[in-house]
């Protein structure tokens, strides 16, 4: 990839805007409160970061040196639901627009197998990945929901197919369509998508796979809460973000299932993460075994998906100090937003902050936008019904 | 019998509760020295600016300007250098100069009166403990904001003393007193009842614990939650809730 000299010319003014902030960040109190319109900035960016690739997928984020990159068919999947849910919630059609041209253009970059390749699409096709498929999932899945169309659904099968063809004995996906080739307890939320998948479908094997990947992912648990196999690459620490997608794909499937020890998972690491919270005022980025921080920067990504998970946990056991964690996660995420003039810098969350932390460095992922976006309207159902 | 008050920022440490506790306390006969952390102005004006924000000098000087908080003497720290009352001053409570203090004064008991967490090391000097009063009933509200989150929750509110352990607020609880939430009540009318009766509390467990018939009882941990600070938002809840009347009917669980 060149550099973008547009982006480039942003860099210092955005680095040194972080540098300036860190200092009274320490100093003043936390900020409360959601900033007017932050919301739409997100959806409205979400979906300038799909126009951004010609309206193939939604470019995988905007770079301060690379400007916007390529179509991400990952993160375009799971992006479907947040713009489906804001079309829902502001009855513009545009946001349903653009979900069901992601979701079609996920339709044609679904392989032979049936499953989703790895990365961003730039060049050949890769080879399909648990993960990623499990993503696309739930698009297609939400996409069947709100039109009714019955191609999302057969694509949906499919790569349900893919996970179950692929998946170990064990209930871990590994080897050659895993990322790294480890496997991940990160995978409870393809889980999740496979349990929406049966559902839907009436489909056995998938609701099998997923309760086996489940019970794998249980087992990984610590007593302190802590997950083994939830990190990324081997010999890494598990992020924010990694450990958000695990409790999120344990809560969900006990929405579904009622498995209560998913339910108990999902609370028994959030307890510590929220003491955390409370201690630090801010989740710094990894955590070793024994859950002492070992960043000094914040994966804001993480950080705008834990308060959604706590948030949702608010609504499965009605307990107020998870509403009150939640916001305070959400709260805080929202004050990282970018809102600059420069549309590619109006409404997206920066990975890390400050930006030049190690997760996603000097980028603003497509999937913190959404997050976010997920989390804000999350905050506006709880308090509805508080 | 020898006790140590330890609270923080002396130059503003003016609340009316510890005064009376401290005057009762020396009234009969206990001898009585305070122990400050964060007493430095540095300090202070950094604790003021994390709490309030830009708004701290303004709510300083209201704070300082009205009866009620500042009384006519001022500080406790000011009102107990007038009584010879000893007055040691530290940066924080895990320095090694805190510890050496504490140990030269040589307390029998220790009662925290808006302390920061104190260290291990602390907790092990006085000889027959420390004492710290919970805006909460123990064991269901552990944690910052306990009064709060029982209106929320529809629980009483009200005081526990007890003895500090290195867990928040886990330990034996020697004392509590239910609180009323009167009609017209807001959050701070109750806080100002609430260090009412923990200066009672408190210097009734010094005085049944100088005369040895003190009871401690246990908590059942795993019936209580840790709580945290509470949002503006939720706190917003919790006073419409006293607006609106509540009274903290739901009896609690213990």
């Amino acid at each position: 990839m060149r550099p973008s000299a547009r982006a480039l010319g942003l860099l210092p003014a955005v680095v040194l805007g972080d540098a300036a902030r860190a200092p009274f960040r320490r100093l003043l109190p936390p900020r409360y409160g959601i900033a007017p319109g932050s919301l739409e900035a997100a959806v409205d960016w979400l979906c300038l970061s799909h126009e951004a690739t010609g309206r193939r997928g939604s470019s995988k984020g905007f770079s301060l040196v690379f400007g916007w990159e390529a179509p991400y068919p990952e993160t375009t999947g799971y992006v479907i639901g947040t713009l489906l849910a804001y079309a829902s919630r502001s009855g513009a059609e545009r946001y349903r627009e653009h979900a069901r041209s992601m979701g079609d253009w996920e339709l044609a970059i679904q392989s032979e197998d049936g499953g989703i390749m790895g990365g961003q699409l730039r060049g050949a096709p890769k080879p399909s990945i648990d993960f990623n498929t499990g993503m696309v999932l739930h698009g297609w899945l939400d996409l069947h929901e709100a039109l009714g169309d019955e191609r999302y659904l057969d694509a949906a099968r499919r790569a349900g197919h893919f996970l179950v063809r692929v998946q170990d004995r064990d209930g871990a996906w590994r080897g050659s369509h895993a990322y790294r080739g480890i496997p991940h307890a990160y995978n409870a939320r393809v889980a999740w998508a496979l349990l929406r998948l049966a559902e839907r479908s009436g489909d056995d094997g998938s609701r099998s796979a997923a309760l086996s990947n489940l019970d794998w992912v249980l087992a990984r648990q610590h007593d302190n809460g802590w997950f083994e196999s939830c990190e990324f690459k081997p010999g890494a620490l598990p992020n924010t973000h990694a450990l958000a997608y695990t409790l999120r794909g344990l809560l969900e499937s006990h929405a579904i299932v009622g498995d209560a020890a998913m339910l108990e998972a999902a609370l028994k690491t959030s307890e510590v993460l929220i003491r955390k919270l409370e201690v630090l005022e801010t989740l710094p980025a990894t955590f070793d075994r024994d859950w002492t921080p070992r960043a000094s920067y914040i994966c804001v990504t993480g950080l705008a998906q834990l308060g959604g998970v706590w948030l949702r946990l608010y609504e499965l056991t009605g307990d107020a100090r998870l509403l009150n964690a939640g916001l305070k996660a959400v709260d805080q995420a929202a004050s990282f937003q970018s809102r600059r003039r420069f549309a590619p810098l109006d409404g997206p969350l920066p990975g890390s902050v400050p930006i030049w932390g190690r997760y996603a460095p000097l980028q603003y992922p497509n999937w913190a936008t959404k997050f976010l976006a997920d989390s804000l309207m999350l905050r506006e159902r709880c308090l509805a019904a508080v | 019998m020898r006790v140590v008050l330890i609270s923080r920022y002396p130059r503003v440490d003016a609340a009316g509760w510890k005064r009376e506790l401290a005057q009762s306390l020396l009234d009969r006969g206990i001898d009585l020295a305070l122990l400050y952390s964060r007493s430095s102005m540095a300090d202070q004006a950094r604790a003021g600016l994390k709490e309030f924000g830009l708004d701290a000098p303004r709510r300083l000087i209201a704070a300082r300007s009205t009866p009620a908080q500042a009384g006519p003497t001022g500080s406790l720290a000011a009102w107990a250098r007038r009584q010879g009352v000893p007055v040691r001053l530290h940066r924080r409570l895990g320095d090694r100069e805190a510890a050496e203090s504490m140990r030269a004064l040589a307390p029998d008991l220790v009662l925290l009166t808006g302390a920061d967490i104190v260290p291990a090391t602390l907790l092990a000097i006085p000889r027959l403990g420390t004492l710290n009063p919970h805006y909460g009933l123990l064991p269901r509200y552990r944690g910052m904001n306990a009064t709060e989150w029982s209106i929320y929750n529809d629980d009483p509110v009200g005081v526990s003393v007890h003895f500090v352990t290195p867990g928040i607020d886990t330990g034996d609880v020697v004392a509590e007193e239910r609180i009323e939430i009167l009609p017209g009540d807001d959050l701070e009318r109750l806080r100002l009842r609430h260090q009412r009766a923990a200066a009672r509390l408190l210097d009734g467990a010094v005085e049944s614990i100088a005369a040895g018939t003190v009871s401690a009882v246990a908590q059942d941990l795993s019936k209580g939650r840790q709580h945290y600070r509470m949002h503006p938002v939720v706190r917003g809840r919790v006073e419409a809730k006293l607006a609106a009347g509540a009274s903290g009917a739901r009896d609690s669980s213990r």
